[in-house]
């Protein structure tokens, strides 16, 4: 009778437990599709194909009215579209939430507190050799707009010492749920620039700001 | 009472495995260093793994280039004898291999301060085209499949794996060994010599003139500044404008120690001079007069003859025989994987 009772609280307690799992899940998107790698896609304006899209999502917390409440465990975490499994998480939250808030980009006092691992390790490829720093979103990908070799364009942006500090924060109210789809509109992020002008950023500078503040506005709530 | 015994009996157990940790010695009148060893705790084993990284031109694309070829630590791990340093095909650079030594208690490195911690900086070599004109990746898979490596990366870090992260702990790790606090002017310090009449009429001139940047006891304050030096139009270096974009940058360039300076001639970021002697003519008549140009030296610095005999001979206080001559700090032949003996 004792197992009965257990085996029943132990259902009962990991069903509660499940109910408070919330999925987050990054879409990359070109209009209402997902992108794929290396496909040409055709827009209003232009004819584009993705190659490349990592960047790094840090201090990833859930809010209720403006103060944190939960914060996911992981620090930082390199999202790369080559790896799928990367751009989804589970969290485990018991309190209610209304927004969530996290940073794109790696903050200043990890990039000055010498070589990290894992997420963090510059064999990852988004770590300046030249000079310190972190990549914080690299996006590269071809445009029939763009007037770069092969109509290339490649945007490394990255940056932590003033004034050109690239690091940007998102802030997005949620209806408390189970799943949290954050798509990341490709597609309005490279309408807003000029790409026959700008299509090789390569080091911290005006562009680099000006571009990381286009692309903190691609991060929203999908459906 | 036998509990006590017990507890004392496995405390010194463990004392007896834990591994020896060599940390880093220095003089009481130095500076806290700035280097966190909390993120990169110091081991033998770590420090034996980066001294052969250090040595061995796997480290170049081409198997040819190690960090020795151009600091040499025969020459206060600088590159002599070179103006411009050199890497992989003979290519030449644009700047002067600088010499490594307490590098603990420096913060901003290279002469343009692009590179903001001493674990990031193997990084620009490691992939200047010419320099050693590697990647990362392509490096750690050559290390990855050498056998003896991997032993020395489990060695090291309890993982055979090489990772970017291994990899940079491991160079800092033997490159924070490189101290240099034995000189003639460290005995007189610690009250074990005294400098000879010329040397101490030097001092007091150094002290005088040249202490505000070359600050003792690192005879530098490792910061950046504009020494007035034309600038080179074949190089059109800007030093930390480079990196910055900021006009107030432009020109100025690392302040290098006065430590070793017997052994790492040629003298500033692009070699251009070949004496000591040199460096004071510039001071006292070769001065470029521009915006960002040094306050202390918007008026020359003139020393007599006799001056400059005396500020030289106090110079030659801080050269440091024993950190130079240090076996501990020379290529470990017996480890080496592809040693071509440069």
């Amino acid at each position: 009778m004792k197992y009965v009772i257990g085996t029943i609280l132990f259902f009962i307690t990991c069903n509660l437990i499940a109910q408070n799992a919330v999925q987050v899940q990054f879409s990359p998107l070109i209009g209402e599709s997902t992108v794929r790698l290396n496909k040409k896609y055709i827009t209003s304006n232009d004819t584009i194909s993705i190659l490349k899209l990592k960047f790094y999502i840090t201090d990833f917390v859930f809010l209720k009215n403006k103060k944190v409440v939960s914060a996911v465990a992981k620090k930082h975490q390199l999202l790369n579209i080559e790896q799928p499994g990367t751009l989804k998480f589970q969290h485990f939250i018991e309190s209610e939430f209304d927004a969530i808030e996290f940073k794109i980009g790696v903050d200043t006092t990890t990039q000055t507190s010498g070589v990290h691992g894992g997420d963090l390790d510059p064999m990852l490829g988004m770590y300046w050799t030249w000079q310190s720093g972190y990549i914080h979103f690299k996006l590269e990908g071809t445009s029939k707009r763009c007037t770069g070799r092969n109509n290339r364009f490649q945007l490394h942006i990255g940056g932590y010492q003033e004034p050109y500090n690239t690091i940007s924060e998102v802030y997005i109210p949620i209806e408390n749920k189970n799943a949290i789809n954050i798509a990341i509109q490709i597609d309005e992020l490279l309408e807003q620039l000029d790409l026959s002008e700008i299509f090789d950023v390569m080091s911290p500078g005006k562009q680099a700001v000006a571009i990381a503040q286009i692309a903190k506005r691609a991060f929203k709530l999908k459906g | 009472m036998s509990k006590n015994l017990t507890i004392v009996l496995i405390a010194l157990l463990l004392t007896a495995f834990y591994k020896v940790v060599p940390r880093i010695d220095y003089p009481a009148y130095f500076p806290k260093p700035h280097y966190n060893f909390d993120a990169n705790m110091p081991n033998n084993a770590k420090i034996e793994l980066g001294r052969t990284l250090f040595y061995d031109p796997i480290l170049s694309k081409d198997n040819t280039i190690s960090c020795a070829s151009c600091h040499s630590p025969y020459n206060a791990f600088a590159h002599t004898d070179h103006d411009l340093s050199h890497g992989i095909h003979d290519q030449i650079g644009n700047r002067n291999a600088p010499a490594l030594f307490n590098l603990a208690w420096q913060n901003e490195f290279m002469w343009d301060g692009s590179i903001k911690h001493l674990d990031f900086q193997a990084l620009a070599p490691i992939s200047h085209p010419k320099e050693m004109g590697h990647d990362l990746n392509s490096l750690l898979t050559k290390l990855n499949a050498s056998i003896q490596y991997r032993g020395m990366f489990f060695n090291a870090f309890s993982d055979s794996t090489a990772t970017g992260e291994n990899l940079l702990k491991a160079l800092s790790q033997f490159q924070l060994t490189l101290l240099s606090t034995q000189s003639k002017y460290d005995l007189v310090k610690q009250k074990r010599a005294t400098f000879s009449k010329q040397e101490q009429q030097g001092y007091l001139l150094y002290q005088k003139k040249c202490a505000s940047c070359h600050a003792e006891p690192l005879f530098s304050t490792y910061g950046f500044a504009n020494n007035g030096l034309p600038v080179d139009q074949t190089l059109a270096d800007f030093g930390k404008y480079n990196v910055t974009k900021q006009s107030k940058d432009s020109l100025l360039f690392k302040i290098p120690s006065l430590r070793n300076l017997s052994y790492t001639y040629p003298y500033m970021h692009d070699g251009r001079f070949e004496r000591l002697y040199d460096v004071l003519e510039h001071y006292s008549k070769g001065i470029n007069v521009s915006k960002t140009l040094a306050k202390q030296l918007r008026k020359p610095i003139k020393l007599s003859a006799n001056d400059k005999a005396d500020v030289l001979a106090f110079l030659m206080t801080l050269n440091d025989k024993e950190f130079v001559f240090n076996k501990m700090h020379q290529n470990p032949i017996k480890n080496n994987v592809l040693n071509k003996g440069k």
